[in-house]
């Protein structure tokens, strides 16, 4: 299911688990679309700098393989996208189908759309929010489709989930950071998650 | 922490409407006219452009005014510092004579110098002392006479100076 939001300048159309709908006439030819992929339809990783690349396009090779370690599925049907912070230690790592990366702003191009950016919701809202977070920071989108949980130790990221919306989650959204916070190796005391979503009064 | 740049959104190459071409070549326009006026500054001499700015009021002189600005000019161009100098080591050395006068004729580049001194030999020495000196191309003794009245100088004395570099 999509939904259009046209009171903003940009539309906004929302890809959700459920699929897409038809898209919608623009309200002029060329206005922008900014095309909102669910966490439920994302692959998020995390990468180790690897030494020795010499050019972008070895690093999407490299991301393409671990992405296939780590998921099992063919990268050629994804799109990779990889954050790569100089100086950093780990890079964030992303992959949507290439059905929402490529052929859906076709599409909306054809139908006199402008694609302006197709993101995942926890890299949008991560870059609305990430000025207040902190070096040790858990950051969590609480979305009806998903619950997405970022973790950042020391300014570096560290873990990164993709759980089930929390008002169907077998777990309240505190244990499901604890068994993150484990999984990555940090400790969850004393770390003040910031939620946001549409969801974010179940986590409390 | 920075934002993620991350974006699937493909890249677009130009824009797509006609409003935003036109914003993007006129903003390319203006580029270009602050490159080319910022090259022309750069190059330009402060001395040009100070010529360049007065273009529209410039007149040319009338006769008078470019015979004052020629003599101006010669005057200007006469080897002052170097006739100062050798009138201060002809005249500051011995002080067995005083100059009293100088009369520049810049239109025949020609120094006329009136003076006292001690004795007769003293006046004679001067042209040749003043020779050595500077920048003369002649120096003539014009004429001496005895004042009565002044027993320290008595002896009044003209001396004119030929400037070697004259217009």
């Amino acid at each position: 299911m999509s939904r259009f939001n046209t009171e903003t300048a940009t539309t906004e159309l929302r890809v959700m688990r459920g699929g897409t709908e038809e898209i919608k006439d623009p309200p002029r030819q060329g206005a922008a679309l900014d095309i909102l992929v669910s966490d439920a339809l994302t692959r998020y990783w995390i990468i180790d700098r690897p030494a020795g690349l010499a050019n972008a396009a070895e690093l999407d090779l490299y991301a393409a393989d671990r992405f296939n370690t780590i998921f099992g599925d063919d990268p050629a049907a994804w799109a990779i996208r990889v954050d790569p912070v100089a100086g950093a230690d780990r890079w964030l790592a992303c992959a949507i189908p290439t059905l929402f990366a490529v052929d859906l702003p076709r599409a909306a191009a054809a139908r006199g759309w402008r694609p302006n950016r197709v993101q995942p919701h926890f890299v949008r809202e991560f870059n609305r929010h990430c000025s207040d977070l902190g070096r040790e920071a858990a950051f969590c989108v609480a979305s009806r489709d998903s619950t997405t949980i970022g973790l950042i130790d020391n300014g570096k990221w560290c873990g990164i989930r993709v759980h089930p919306p929390l008002d169907r989650a077998s777990a309240s959204f505190g244990t499901l950071l604890r068994r993150d916070c484990r999984q990555a190796g940090i400790t969850a005391d004393g770390l003040l998650p910031v939620v946001v979503g549409s969801l974010r009064e179940s986590a409390k | 922490m920075k934002p993620l740049a991350i974006d699937f959104a493909p890249q677009r190459s130009v824009p797509y409407t006609l409003h935003e071409r036109i914003r993007w070549f006129a903003g390319g326009v203006g580029a270009l006219l602050v490159v080319l006026s910022s090259a022309a500054w750069l190059t330009t001499s402060p001395v040009e452009a100070s010529h360049m700015a007065v273009a529209a009021v410039r007149h040319l002189p009338g006769a008078e005014e470019a015979q004052a600005v020629d003599a101006a000019v010669r005057e200007l161009n006469l080897p002052w510092l170097a006739t100062l100098d050798a009138l201060a080591v002809t005249f500051g050395q011995d002080n067995d004579a005083v100059l009293l006068g100088m009369e520049a004729d810049a239109q025949r580049a020609v120094i006329r110098l009136s003076g006292a001194a001690h004795e007769v030999a003293t006046v004679q020495r001067l042209p040749a002392r003043l020779r050595a000196a500077g920048p003369f191309s002649a120096a003539t003794l014009i004429s001496q006479e005895m004042q009565e009245g002044l027993p320290a100088r008595p002896v009044r004395f003209v001396i004119e100076l030929s400037l070697r570099d004259a217009i």
